[in-house]
């Protein structure tokens, strides 16, 4: 068995970073500290990737799990090209591990995928992955099928990559036993490869060619049974894998050597060469090339007679496969999924914690807002009630303060008929009672928050007037402004305002001798404007200004915050002017 | 023949003076005075008053029910409501229900007893208050009850719309050419529809309460 895939994969990866042949742990390192504090996006995506690809053959698990993290990460961004290379490492990390089940399951997933992306190279490249996990279940039919598309992809579109897939059929014909088509297809590889300027340079990339071709034409005549010619391309492939330490290759080399010189009964060599590549660092990480190695050194002492080192080699041999198959293999494999599991779930648990802890504060807040509302409405209750209570209790008391009042009046009414000689006594009596009378009435008026709009002061301003000119045969035309009507007052200005509105129509009423007195409100912006007009006769209003007339005035006009004016002149009737704001 | 007057009234002071105050009064006499309206219907047959003076705030039966009971078993006795609250909905409750008319307690001696002279000869008071909350319950009186649809005439409408501009009775007789009597009988036909009016709705409420 041949890895094609593998080495597809390392041409990806290398063509990549270069840097790893010369210092590849001080890049890991400084790759670590970058993933670190990089923040979650397409760029640390590829660098995880790259980091997984590292890994590959040395740690094939922390490989796979730099590839799940990738993976992860990229669902997370929505970032299809960085699922499709980390489905990619999953799919090589799961080969090395001998996993061909799963590797199958990813390269799927990753066909799928690709079909999404849709560009040649992708789908080129998901296409071939497929055909090497065919491949490596031994299933060559399909894989041979697959990797026509692949040649169909890259003759439409992907000129600088047909050597390679040229190359690569090789394998699959060789384990068909097709030699010819393997070699005829070897060779087109080469024409292609020497037809592309920047593979025939003295740089990795180049070498790294060379290093497959020659060894694929090698595998070629060896099938043929040209040995000659095979060992030929062998050491050629073996020279320029050695250069640029492409140990997978050089291992793949040696093997082929090995096996060449087993055919040829030359043993001793074939020992040689196996030992070669049984003894190389990367083995551990390629165990289908080891077996291979270890598969040659006991068949050849076999053959030589050396039952014991055979027998060594047998076990070797047995052991790789089952660290190849073997359920320890899969536990352990199960075992690191579960360990994964095992962090997701940490992490699902860590989040559902302070979810949790979110929730019992939102539920802490809602039990004060609930408590606080409650407290709010169980105040404005217990406020209402003492309002209901002292509303009662001012109604009870007005109750019976107004009927004693209207008893005492009509007391002094019924006193004036018996004594006529104590009439000017009993008409104060209920000159001020009825007084008071008016007063609590104004009052209990202008505190019931009832009538705090402005058609109830209306309503009230204009039956006072009727009924006071009235008495006085005086005419009232009353008018205001229809828009007034919405307004509200505060109880201080409907209080101010009435009672101001009172005094201008008593002294109207009792001292102009008018035929007829105007009523005018209107708004003009967010004042008020009240003009009381009588064509009555008049004063000096030098003389009477600041008589104590003027003093209940001036009084409510101050706590009114208001203007006012008085305009007359004897004969001329009186015009009483107020100006205030309302909010 | 002298008015008989009936006083209903919780104050004592005060039942003890109109009472006075009603014997006093030329061509009146009162012939009772209560100091709650519980046993209305005795009382009444008792005092046979042609006037009933009727305070609304009184313990037990309330002032407005009291009219009530008056105006089903004593249709022909006239009814003026007396109070201290100038409170709307209270006047006007008891018009609907039957009272003649109202005055307030601040009113003077002498006004009082000229109230009760005009509510025996049919006379009706109505202030600017209580003339705008009639004219909003014609307003919004609904016309799919025909049947029961009272509506005012344009004088009626009329002499309301000038109450409402505060226009005395005397002011609307001379602005309308009428003499103030015809304006009272005008107010007191308004007041009569307004009974059959909220009786009419009150009936119907029954039916829709299922009630009857």
């Amino acid at each position: 068995m041949n890895p094609v895939f593998v080495k597809i994969y390392c041409c990806f990866f290398f063509l990549q970073g270069s840097l790893y042949a010369q210092s590849q742990t001080r890049w890991i390192d400084s790759v670590k500290k970058a993933i670190v504090t990089q923040s979650a996006d397409t760029n640390k995506v590829n660098t995880i990737i790259s980091l997984s690809d590292v890994y590959r053959f040395t740690d094939p698990d922390s490989s796979l799990i730099y590839a799940r993290h990738a993976l992860t990460l990229s669902e997370k961004l929505n970032y299809n090209t960085g699922i499709f290379w980390s489905m990619v490492a999953i799919s090589g990390s799961l080969y090395i591990l001998g996993d061909y089940n799963n590797e199958l399951e990813y390269t799927f997933k990753v066909v799928e995928l690709s079909k999404k992306i849709n560009t040649p190279y992708i789908l080129g490249y998901s296409k071939g992955l497929l055909s090497d996990c065919y491949y490596n279940l031994g299933e060559y039919d399909t894989s041979m099928y697959y990797w026509r598309q692949v040649v169909n992809i890259a003759e439409r579109s992907l000129p600088d990559e047909l050597f390679s897939v040229y190359g690569n059929s090789s394998h699959i014909f060789e384990a068909m036993h097709e030699y010819d088509s393997a070699m005829h297809y070897v060779k087109k590889s080469i024409q292609c490869m020497n037809a592309i300027p920047w593979l025939n340079k003295d740089d990795y990339a180049s070498k790294w060619a060379r290093s497959s071709i020659f060894e694929n034409l090698a595998e070629a005549f060896a099938g043929k049974g040209l040995y000659d010619s095979a060992l030929f391309y062998y050491r050629k492939s073996l020279a320029s894998s050695a250069e640029i330490h492409m140990d997978l290759n050089e291992m793949d080399d040696y093997n082929g050597l090995a096996a060449l010189y087993k055919e040829k009964k030359n043993l001793d060599s074939a020992i040689w060469y196996a030992k070669k590549a049984i003894n190389k660092k990367i083995a551990k990480a390629y165990p289908v090339s080891m077996l291979k190695a270890a598969g040659i050194l006991a068949t050849s002492y076999e053959f030589k007679k050396k039952p014991d080192s055979s027998l060594k080699y047998f076990h070797v041999t047995i052991s790789v496969k089952d660290s190849l198959f073997n359920r320890q293999k899969t536990m352990a494999f199960q075992h690191l999924l579960f360990a994964e599991h095992e962090k997701q779930n940490e992490a699902a648990a860590t989040t559902l914690q302070l979810q949790r802890r979110y929730r019992t504060y939102l539920l802490i807040v809602l039990l004060l807002v609930v408590l606080g509302a409650a407290g709010i409405i169980i105040k404005n209750r217990r406020i209402k009630q003492m309002q209901q209570m002292r509303n009662s209790i001012a109604d009870d008391l007005h109750d019976d303060i107004g009927s004693t009042l209207s008893s005492i009046s009509i007391m002094s009414e019924l006193a004036k008929i018996k004594s006529p000689e104590a009439a000017s006594l009993l008409i104060a009596i209920s000159d001020s009672t009825s007084m008071i009378q008016e007063n609590m009435s104004d009052i209990v008026w202008a505190v019931n928050p009832n009538n705090d709009r402005f058609e109830n002061v209306l309503q009230r301003m204009n039956l006072f007037a009727a009924e006071i000119l009235d008495a006085k045969n005086m005419d009232l035309a009353f008018s205001s402004d229809a828009s007034l009507s919405a307004c509200r007052f505060t109880m201080k200005q409907r209080k101010n305002w009435y009672l101001f509105f009172k005094e201008a129509i008593n002294n109207a009423a009792k001292y102009s001798d008018a035929e007829k007195v105007f009523v005018d409100i209107c708004k003009k912006d967010n004042q008020v404007e009240m003009r009381i007009t009588d064509n009555g006769k008049g004063f000096n209003t030098a003389s009477v200004f600041n008589g104590n007339g003027m003093n209940t005035f001036k009084k409510r006009v101050k706590e009114l915050n208001a203007r006012f004016d008085i305009s007359s002149a004897n004969g001329e009737g009186t015009t009483v002017h107020l100006c205030f704001k309302i909010t | 023949m002298e008015i008989k007057v009936a006083i209903f009234e919780d104050n004592k002071i005060l039942r003890q003076s109109l009472q006075q105050l009603i014997d006093n009064a030329e061509g009146m006499v009162c012939t009772g005075a209560f100091g709650d309206a519980n046993r209305i219907v005795r009382n009444i047959q008792l005092a046979a008053p042609d006037v009933v003076l009727m305070d609304i705030n009184m313990p037990g039966t309330s002032g407005i029910e009291a009219v009530q009971i008056l105006k089903e078993k004593f249709p022909q006795v006239q009814i003026l409501m007396q109070t201290v609250f100038e409170e709307n909905d209270k006047i006007f409750a008891a018009i609907c229900s039957g009272a003649s008319g109202y005055m307030l307690k601040k009113t003077g001696p002498q006004k009082m007893i000229e109230a009760i002279h005009e509510t025996y000869q049919g006379g009706a008071p109505m202030t600017a208050s209580v003339a705008v909350k009639v004219l909003q319950m014609f307003r919004l009186q609904s016309p799919a009850q025909k049947h029961e649809f009272v509506d005012l005439s344009e004088r009626e409408k009329e002499i309301l719309a000038l109450l409402v501009k505060g226009k005395s009775y005397k002011a609307i007789a001379s602005d309308c050419f009428i003499s103030i009597d015809t304006v009272s009988t005008h107010v007191r036909h308004i007041y009569e529809k307004l009974r059959v009016h909220s009786k009419s709705e009150a009936v119907a409420k029954a039916i829709n309460q299922k009630l009857v």
